[in-house]
């Protein structure tokens, strides 16, 4: 599958009547949107903000955070099978709206979290501090059970960044980039010599607030299995993924897996990326031990020389990487993984609540338990209510200055495990 | 004959009919302390006791679900079940207000439905 | 700016009072910079000075460790020191223990920030590289004028009370606290790095190792321990009065070999236990308590055992390295499997 994706670089954006991109400024017009927003029966109301890098402002609670893209050339259309209809994306062209992004904010459950501060040091540590965001927050309706909330706010956010990516169609892209992924006896062909490398995600699959998406699938209910990382790209991944703010992977993330784009910048020098393989995170062991071995099984089929896991989430998601690390291990597979860690406060506690001898060449995110303090801000958009419920916060860790004191855990995508951040720790 | 441990009076309320169930009303840490103990008398794991990525401190309801009793030990649960009461001891306790109680009994009901499922089709 | 005081802790080799002969030298408060200091004030510039130096025998601290940390605190209190650095102790292993041990005792006793350096196979580095910041040093002292500047300027920092970074960053031994820091590359590009280096079969260093997996699997069960022979080795420390081997109270060297043939009760009289890390009294009193012989020979007339083995093997596990730990076991391991030995009971303390 080959895929050009054009980036259309955004540098700002703007209310207004008309709705397009001038000037590496996204113009969007918020009553529009509130109309696509509230066709969903579910929500009440919705409000859009705009946040910009160095404004004094702070997002939360943070849902999902979406790239605008648009499916210029080839089949299928982005989120497929959510969005639009099921077909096969990935190839063809994808325009960008580079620097932009859609964050939904909106109160699903009452300990729900994430924080994105577009300065100052709690910006240091979410990629979203650098990305002009159109902020939408949901209201739902009376009487709605969580489950139907997240349901209408995770549609609602993907339909907005798709009618915003759909004003890039006509652009003309400031920068482009050739993403080729060949089948496997092409890329044999092509690179006798290269190492066969292989890409596992590991996607968050477990219940209310932690599953992931693809091609509209619910991803607990598939057995591991591969597509093209290009298609990936064009949003065949969405995250339905609520909880644990620094290591849930957005749908941004997915949009742009960082694993995925620094593979294909070795591919055809170094290595062979030659296989994107997908797994699930369940909360029942047979499933555990189940997509584990096919995991392995694929591996172990395509002849992969190596392979990198990424992990999701926090707990039991290390018995599924430990699970798969193993077992690709086993079959004489190089593997390194890419986690975070929980060593506690003063970092001194057990990084992972599972661990064995083959794991080792490991990545981390860093220690999620840090504390950080963010100082008080001019401006909230959404609610900081919660701050005191949400992961990393504790009681009382508001002062009177109106700073909080919170462990980077609150802070959305601080130790994401597909490596998209430079924090580590030692 | 599987046994659900829980802490969490929703899950009790909408799975006694069709799993039988260990009502604990006590505090998470105790829940994984007691999968731990059935562990260790050969009742195997069927779910991870860290279950979803919320924190042990973060929330107060925990729902496991274990195996009838074997009369081997399964050497996996074992590890499982005593690192998740290790990693469980590392958060610092938290204090809650009532309003969140509800949301965290929904999320816990949602993990091990998700579990309970998977262990349907199993069967 | 202030200048910072510091106190300097060195050997008496460092010292110049010479080698092995005169390890037994004790401590010794001295003005201004010995030896190394001289780098480290070289290193310092204006920002620290050291004013006063510390010179105590390896063996002299080793050997009265209660009585060294004493007077060392003794006269460390009274120097009003903003930092105090030991070493660096490169891989001599006495040396090593001296710096880890004066500096968590100052750590804790004064609440002066404490700093040292040591190759990372010293024994003293697993000891104490959990507590303190040991800066990762060369074997030998031509790793001189790497390791003072790194320890300068991390101990201006420990000094000035900033916060500390990573290991990495630092050049500390990793093995306490894991610390946040951003790296130049993002993990995707570290990861798709590490694989490369596996892949090539060329060294890689994983960013967090996994915990110390030395697991061993039990032996099957015996069957039949009325016909065994049954050996008893300690980590305990019981040795004959007057510990004749001069096994190391901590972070031993060797272990013993002893022969009790005929012995059927360890007394006050008789045995005694070298180890440095728990309260002598009981064991002193009655060795048995530790290494149960007299209940042993009890079963071995009973018939409930074949026989108690003639020798029992020795050595203090206070602060010893599972590295050498190995190493004596696997020496004792082959005679006792050569002597046909079935059962040996391990006792610790």
């Amino acid at each position: 599958m080959k895929l050009e994706v054009g980036y259309i670089q955004i540098r700002d954006i703007q209310f207004g009547e008309t709705p397009m991109v001038k000037d590496g400024t996204l113009y969007v017009n918020a009553g529009e949107l509130e109309a696509l927003v509230l066709e969903d029966e579910y929500l009440a109301a919705v409000s859009f903000d705009i946040a910009r890098p160095g404004e004094s402002v702070r997002i939360s609670p943070v849902k999902d955070v979406i790239e605008p893209r648009a499916k210029v050339e080839g089949s299928g259309d982005i989120f497929p099978g959510v969005i639009s209809k099921v077909d096969t994306v990935g190839s063809g062209k994808t325009h960008v709206l580079r620097g932009a992004a859609v964050v939904t904010v909106g109160k699903i459950v009452g300990f729900q979290e994430g924080i994105i501060d577009m300065t100052g040091l709690g910006a240091q540590y979410t990629p979203f501090s650098k990305t002009v965001n159109l902020v939408a927050n949901f209201t739902p309706k009376d009487g709605l059970s969580a489950h139907e909330y997240e349901a209408a706010a995770r549609k609602a956010g993907l339909k907005i960044a798709y009618a915003l990516g759909k004003l890039g169609v006509d652009m003309r892209p400031d920068d482009t980039k050739v993403y080729e992924f060949e089948s496997l006896v092409e890329g044999l062909k092509k690179y006798p010599d290269l190492p066969r490398v292989g890409y596992v995600q590991m996607l968050q699959s477990q219940g209310l607030l932690h599953d992931t998406y693809v091609y509209g699938v619910d991803m607990k209910q598939s057995i591991t299995t591969m597509l093209s990382p290009t298609e990936i790209m064009d949003g065949a991944i969405i995250s339905g993924n609520c909880v644990s703010a620094c290591d849930k992977n957005t749908t941004y993330h997915h949009q742009n897996n960082p694993v995925i784009e620094d593979l294909f910048s070795e591919h055809g020098k170094t290595l062979n990326f030659t296989a994107m393989i997908i797994t699930n995170e369940n909360v029942y062991l047979a499933d555990k031990i189940r997509s584990s071995d096919w995991t392995a099984k694929l591996v172990d089929q395509l002849d992969l020389d190596g392979v990198i896991i990424s992990q999701e989430g926090f707990g039991n998601p290390d018995t599924d990487l430990i699970m798969n690390c193993k077992k690709t291990e086993a079959t004489g597979t190089k593997t390194v993984i890419i986690t975070n860690e929980y060593a506690g406060r003063d970092g001194t506690s057990q990084s992972l609540a599972d661990a064995d001898p083959s794991a080792d060449a490991l990545v981390t995110g860093g220690n999620s338990n840090q504390v950080v303090t963010l100082p008080k801000l001019d401006k909230v958009i959404g609610t900081l209510e919660y701050t005191e419920k949400i992961a990393g916060g504790f009681a009382g860790n508001t002062d009177a200055q109106g700073s909080i004191t919170v462990e980077i855990q609150a802070i959305t995508g601080a130790t994401n495990e597909l490596g998209f951040n430079l924090l580590s720790a030692r | 004959m599987d046994i659900l441990v829980t802490n969490n009076p929703l899950v009790l309320d909408r799975c006694k009919s069709c799993v039988h169930i260990e009502y604990l009303d006590a505090p998470l840490i105790d829940v994984l302390v007691r999968v731990r103990d059935l562990v260790h008398l050969g009742h195997a794991l069927r779910t991870h006791p860290l279950s979803g990525s919320i924190k042990p401190n973060e929330t107060l309801y925990k729902s496991v679900l274990v195996s009838g009793k074997h009369s081997h030990i399964d050497k996996q649960s074992v590890h499982i079940a005593g690192a998740c009461v290790l990693k469980a001891q590392s958060f610092p306790l938290r204090v809650f207000n009532e309003r969140v109680l509800y949301d965290m009994q929904i999320v816990d009901l949602s993990l091990i439905s998700s579990a309970l499922s998977s262990c349907a089709h199993e069967r | 700016m202030s200048t910072f005081k510091v106190v300097h802790y060195i050997n008496q080799f460092y010292a110049g009072v010479g080698g092995e002969e005169h390890a037994d030298y004790k401590p010794e408060l001295r003005d201004g910079p010995v030896g190394p200091g001289a780098a480290f004030t070289a290193a310092f510039g204006d920002k620290a000075k050291i004013i006063k130096t510390i010179v105590c025998g390896d063996s002299y601290f080793n050997e009265n460790p209660d009585e060294a940390k004493k007077t060392l605190i003794d006269m460390i209190r009274d120097c009003g020191a903003d930092l105090f650095i030991a070493g660096p102790a490169f891989n001599a292993g006495r040396y090593g223990v001296a710096c880890g041990t004066i500096c968590a005792a100052v750590s804790e006793q004064l609440g002066i920030p404490v700093l040292t350096g040591m190759f990372e196979e010293n024994p003293g580095a697993e000891m104490f590289k959990d507590k303190l910041h040991i800066i990762a040093t060369g074997s030998s002292a031509t790793g001189m004028r790497t390791a003072v500047p790194k320890m300068a300027a991390l101990g201006l920092k420990l000094a000035a009370g900033e916060s500390v970074g990573a290991s990495i960053e630092e050049g500390y031994l990793p093995g306490g606290a894991r610390v946040n820091f951003f790296e130049k590359e993002r993990g995707s590009k570290r990861a798709v790095d590490m694989l490369l280096k596996k892949l090539a079969g060329a060294p890689f260093v994983t960013e967090y190792p996994m915990p110390d997996f030395d697991r061993v699997a039990p032996n099957p069960a015996v069957l039949d321990i009325t016909k065994a022979t049954v050996a008893l080795v300690t980590s305990g420390g019981i040795v004959p009065k007057g510990n004749p081997d001069r096994i190391e109270s901590s972070s031993a060297s060797r272990y013993g070999e002893y022969d009790i043939t005929g012995v059927n009760d360890l007394t006050a009289e008789t045995y005694e236990t070298a180890h440095g890390g728990y309260d002598p009294v009981y064991a002193n009193q009655d060795a048995d308590r530790v290494l149960p012989v007299d209940i042993m020979r009890a079963f071995e007339k009973e018939g409930k055992i074949g026989k108690l083995y003639n020798k029992f093997y020795t050595t203090v596990g206070n602060g010893t390295s599972t590295k050498s730990s190995k190493h004596f076991a696997k020496e004792f391991a082959k005679k006792l499997k050569d002597d046909n030995v079935q059962v040996v009971i391990l006792t610790s303390t």
